[in-house]
């Protein structure tokens, strides 16, 4: 038997050729399935990716199959899942690209395959000169960058930790339990998901943008990925409606779609983050509608594209008609930073982190007055544990740090102030496209390799939520420290020996 | 028979009126003395003067009309919010009557603006100025100069602090008065009794302030100059005599004495106290201060290299690198700029150094010095917190403290600093979004705000070391400056909260 070989694997390292064996057969999937896509037209780059594709997957296999499976997953064990999928689903994706011609330039493909994992839209090429089989490799790598966020954010994080803490336990089952265990959450989101994507699929095939171009549009939608299919679709009225309605559905926890769905509406109307979801949506289309000057129903619609995109976190490119006041810019970098709904398919980090804050700093005020006073922080008239509170404060503070180490050396790497600031805060809330102080949108393709190379890392962590990867990195480091106390006991050994 | 609570109230109301009034007369005395200087070097003395005289009335009025009391929370935010906010307003009375902003018709509004804007940036010891190339700084008088720079030097150490040593009856409340004014989440207490914490904390500053002077004095500037900065640097405010600041001199001797007065400035006054009395240097014992340190000559170091990397010598990169980082990093804000884009010109630098000095403009000096900032003790248990949550993942059962240094810091304390992070991330961001809709440029708006809340001085943007903020922002911006100025000096409770004992007080007079 394979494993039998490699013995003595602690269960963090099981976890770990897990992803990387996982990242190889899902790039290997969608590579074949995309090259197969390719035979119903010219499939010009049809042979590269489904040799490419049999490629990786047999590497997946092989090594899948010398994994001896761990008896019990910790939660380290599954963020260093998590982060070796991540870093081999884009490497092999940078691979596909460079042997398929879409650049020859390795930072050029990594950074492409970084933009449509991480569902930022970012992305460089000329989408006019890709093959459909491409297209579509980009469109599916972004649905399961999607996938990925969801099932970080409302199948995994909310569970790990809670365990020993049984208020947090409760909050868990309470807010964010899509099931009993992870596995059951796992297949509730892909019960809203997969629909979710057919639907919209649907749909916007009957607003005549055909099959194909549809489905990419759909995927690209549901994930909030926001990469578009050639020949603008988005000039479409109804296509533009479609997309609004499905990037607010992404948007929203699957949470809150999984009650809908299974029709617990009344305890919807008392959630105060899905109110705010909607204000801010509707408030802010409405303000940017009426200061444009421009009272047009296709500025209407083009404002709440905006505003739907960007909270969103989809980065449909729109452009409204009329005055762009300029702080508009910098409510746009924080809506795009806070994000939608937590448990939603969007980056950022969240509406209900957002709400924790404030009331924090409002609990903070109070404990001025009254510094003996204990005051538990509420949502929804549910007391919430000083855990979850810690979790929010310190997923804020990550999120920030990273945004200022990224501004840092996407500055040094030649970005002025402004749109260091911009572009990092986008590349961490994997979001696009980014706008001038004007509400021009900015073309990445006039950045410069070393500054597009400075934003993999940001938007890598904020499409991993952070956390999952500063835990790998922690049981890395604690397991290069364990190996290497050994080595020291057995060179001591060999000393006495001798 | 009066009710208990009515007695308890009167006395509340009593002791705000006694403290600001102690801190009026101070004032007054300050502004006399530089009346007199005003006059001694061929100015008019009337404006300082006759301000001098409406403060001494309204502090003696507040002082001997009313007796000091035991106080409660709300009242001491009352109390501080209030005195520095009186004091603010009845500071610039000088410039006001002076004319100083009276410049190409500038109405009464803007006159009264601006001198409040002067004023409340000098208490505040942020340096952000109102003065520039329209209304040059060295068109004015040595005493109107002298009374700004004093305004830097009183609001360095505090106002209530300076009151307290003059006021033993105070006794506890002393304390709560002196904790809700001093910068960072706890203050020291270097004495027994609160009144000889104050004055142990006032004999420190006057003789940094002296060695300072003397310093400068030795390394070039003149008699005058060497006091009016060693004021400012001591206490990391940042107002000049001259307008292009310290690039007036050019002179890498007095630069190298800044540099070393701002450190000791933004460095915790317990640790000068201890050393003091040690007779050897103890400042590298503390965490807080190795960071603050190292975080600066990493900074410096950072920052040379880019600027060598971008064109400038290696020597001169350095010279304006540490200059600028050391400034911002106390929150001082003096320029070594002699005139918009000179080496010391730091907004018409590449941008990477500027985002790293952005970030010293968040994060500031020490607790417990005169430095603004989020302070570095905060960020410092902010980074141990983050540390402990990523390893309670990891290990959900296990017992991880936050540690600063090797001092077990408590949950309760965790707990106010990240409240604290989060009043002042709200802020800043509610302040940029204020500024960008009265016309800012988001750069500006930004850095403008943490520079505010931050008392910093500069800006990034239109507001750099060369320019006035006259020109970088409409008059509304800048009163809006001005409040977060406030807010950041007395570090946000106090301010925000200093209406809650007068609303009590209504509400339970219109009860009654």
């Amino acid at each position: 038997m394979g494993y039998k070989k490699l013995p003595d694997w602690a269960s963090w390292t099981s976890g770990l050729f897990l992803g990387i064996s996982s990242g190889l057969q899902v790039v290997s999937f969608v590579s074949i399935v995309s090259g197969l896509i390719g035979l119903t037209g010219t499939g010009s780059q049809t042979p590269e990716l489904l040799v490419a594709g049999t490629c990786l997957g047999i590497l997946g296999t092989y090594l899948f199959s010398i994994i001896r499976p761990p008896e019990q997953l910790r939660a380290s064990d599954i963020f260093a899942g998590f982060f070796s999928f991540a870093i081999s689903a884009t490497l092999c994706s940078t691979l596909i690209f460079l042997i398929a011609g879409v650049t020859n330039q390795f930072d050029t493909a990594l950074y492409e395959a970084s933009v449509a994992l991480t569902t930022t839209a970012l992305s460089t090429l000329d989408i006019s000169r890709l093959a459909p089989e491409i297209e579509f490799f980009r469109g599916i790598l972004q649905w399961i960058g999607g996938l990925v966020v969801l099932i970080l954010g409302a199948a995994i994080i909310p569970v790990v930790g809670t365990r020993s803490n049984p208020s947090a336990h409760i909050e868990r089952n309470e807010a964010l339990s899509l099931g009993a265990t992870r596995r059951t959450a796992v297949y509730s989101i892909l019960a809203i998901y997969v629909p979710l994507s057919i639907i919209l699929w649907f749909a916007y095939s009957l607003t005549g943008l055909g099959i194909f171009d549809g489905l990419l549009l759909a995927v690209s939608t549901v994930s909030t990925g926001g990469f578009l299919p050639q020949g603008n679709p988005l000039a479409n009225g109804a296509v533009q409606w479609i997309a609004i309605a499905g990037m607010c559905i992404s948007g929203t926890s699957f949470v809150v779609l999984w009650r809908l769905a299974r029709n617990k509406v009344g305890e919807l109307k008392s959630s105060l983050e899905l109110r705010i979801y909607f204000l801010v949506l509707i408030s802010l289309g409405l303000v940017l509608f009426l200061t444009s000057g421009n009272y047009s129903l296709i500025n209407l619609r083009s404002s709440f594209m905006v505003i739907s995109s960007a909270v969103s976190t989809t980065g449909f490119p729109a452009v409204i008609q009329g005055e762009w006041l300029p702080v508009f810019t910098v409510l746009i970098l924080l809506i795009t930073a806070i994000g939608g709904m937590a448990g939603s398919a969007s980056g950022g980090f969240n509406i209900r982190s957002l709400i924790i804050l404030l009331r924090l700093s409002v609990r903070e005020l109070v404990r001025q007055l009254h510094p003996r006073s204990v005051v538990r922080i509420r949502i929804d008239d549910k007391p919430l544990s000083e855990s979850t509170v810690e979790h929010a404060v310190v997923l804020q503070f990550l999120f920030i740090s990273v945004v200022v180490i990224t501004a840092v050396s996407s500055s040094i790497a030649g970005l002025d102030l402004f749109s260091a600031i911009n572009a990092s805060i986008h590349s961490t809330a994997t979001a696009g496209p980014i706008r001038s102080i004007e509400g021009d949108l900015v073309d990445p393709s006039l950045w410069t390799r070393p500054i597009r190379a400075t934003l993999i890392p940001a938007m890598i962590l904020g499409w991993l939520t952070i956390f999952p990867v500063l835990i790998a990195a922690g049981e890395f480091t604690s397991f290069l420290k364990g190996r290497l106390k050994s080595f020291r006991r057995q060179i001591l050994m060999v000393k006495e020996r001798q | 028979m009066m009710s208990f609570e009515r007695k308890k109230l009167q006395k509340s109301t009593s002791t705000t009126f006694h403290v600001t009034g102690t801190a009026l007369l101070f004032i007054s005395a300050a502004m006399f003395g530089c009346a007199i200087i005003e006059g001694t070097t061929g100015g008019s003395i009337f404006p300082l003067l006759l301000a001098s005289l409406i403060s001494l009335f309204f502090g003696g009025l507040g002082r001997l009309g009313t007796k000091p009391g035991l106080l409660g929370q709300a009242d001491i935010f009352s109390a501080v919010g209030g005195a520095w906010l009186f004091v603010s307003l009845f500071g610039a009375l000088p410039y006001l009557f002076a004319g100083t902003f009276n410049y190409g018709g500038s109405g009464l509004l803007i006159q009264f603006a601006d001198s409040l804007f002067e004023s409340i940036s000098g208490y505040s010891c942020t340096g952000s100025t109102v003065f520039g190339s329209h209304n040059p700084i060295e068109s004015h008088g040595s005493g109107i100069l002298l009374y700004r720079q004093l305004t830097q030097w009183a609001g360095g150490m505090g106002i209530v602090v300076l009151v307290v040593t003059v006021l033993p009856s105070l006794r506890a409340s002393g304390l709560g008065l002196m904790s809700a004014e001093a910068p960072g989440p706890q203050s020291d207490r270097l004495a027994s009794r609160v009144v000889d914490t104050a004055r142990e904390f006032w004999k420190i500053y006057f003789v940094l302030t002296l060695f300072i002077g003397v310093a400068l004095f030795a390394a070039g500037m003149g008699g005058y100059d060497a006091l009016a900065h060693a004021l400012t640097t001591a206490s990391t405010g940042g107002f000049s005599t001259r307008d292009s600041s310290i690039g007036f001199w050019d002179s890498s001797a007095i630069e190298m004495v800044l540099i070393f007065g701002m450190v000791l400035g933004g460095s915790s006054f317990a640790l000068h106290w201890r050393s003091t009395k040690e007779l050897r240097v103890t400042h590298f014992r503390d965490p807080e201060f190795r960071s603050y340190f190292g975080l600066m000559s990493i900074s410096t170091f950072a920052i040379t290299w880019i600027l060598a990397s971008n064109g400038f010598e290696v020597n001169e990169a350095l010279r304006s690198a540490a200059f600028n980082v050391v400034t911002l990093g106390t929150s001082t804000g003096f320029s070594n700029a002699n005139g918009a884009g000179s080496n010391g010109d730091f907004a018409s630098w590449v941008s990477g150094p500027q985002i790293i000095l952005f970030i010293l403009l968040v994060f500031g000096g020490c607790t417990g010095s005169t430095s603004g900032g989020v302070k570095i003790f905060r960020l410092q248990v902010g980074a141990s917190h983050t540390l402990r949550s990523i390893r309670r993942f990891r290990r959900p059962r296990g017992v991880f403290p936050v540690f600063q240094g090797t001092k077990v810091i408590p949950d309760t304390l965790v707990q106010r600093i990240a409240g604290f992070i989060a009043v002042y991330a709200v802020l800043a961001v509610i302040g940029t979004i204020t500024l960008t809709a009265l016309d800012t440029d988001i750069v500006t708006a930004l850095s403008g705000v943490v520079s505010a809340l931050g008392n910093m001085g500069p800006a990034l943007g239109e507001a750099g070391p060369t320019s006035s903020f006259a020109d970088a922002y409409s008059a509304p911006s800048r009163m809006v400056l001005a409040f977060l100025m406030l807010v950041g000096r007395l570090e946000i409770f106090p301010m925000l909260l200093m209406v809650v004992a007068p609303y009590r007080s209504v509400k339970h007079r219109s009860n009654n």
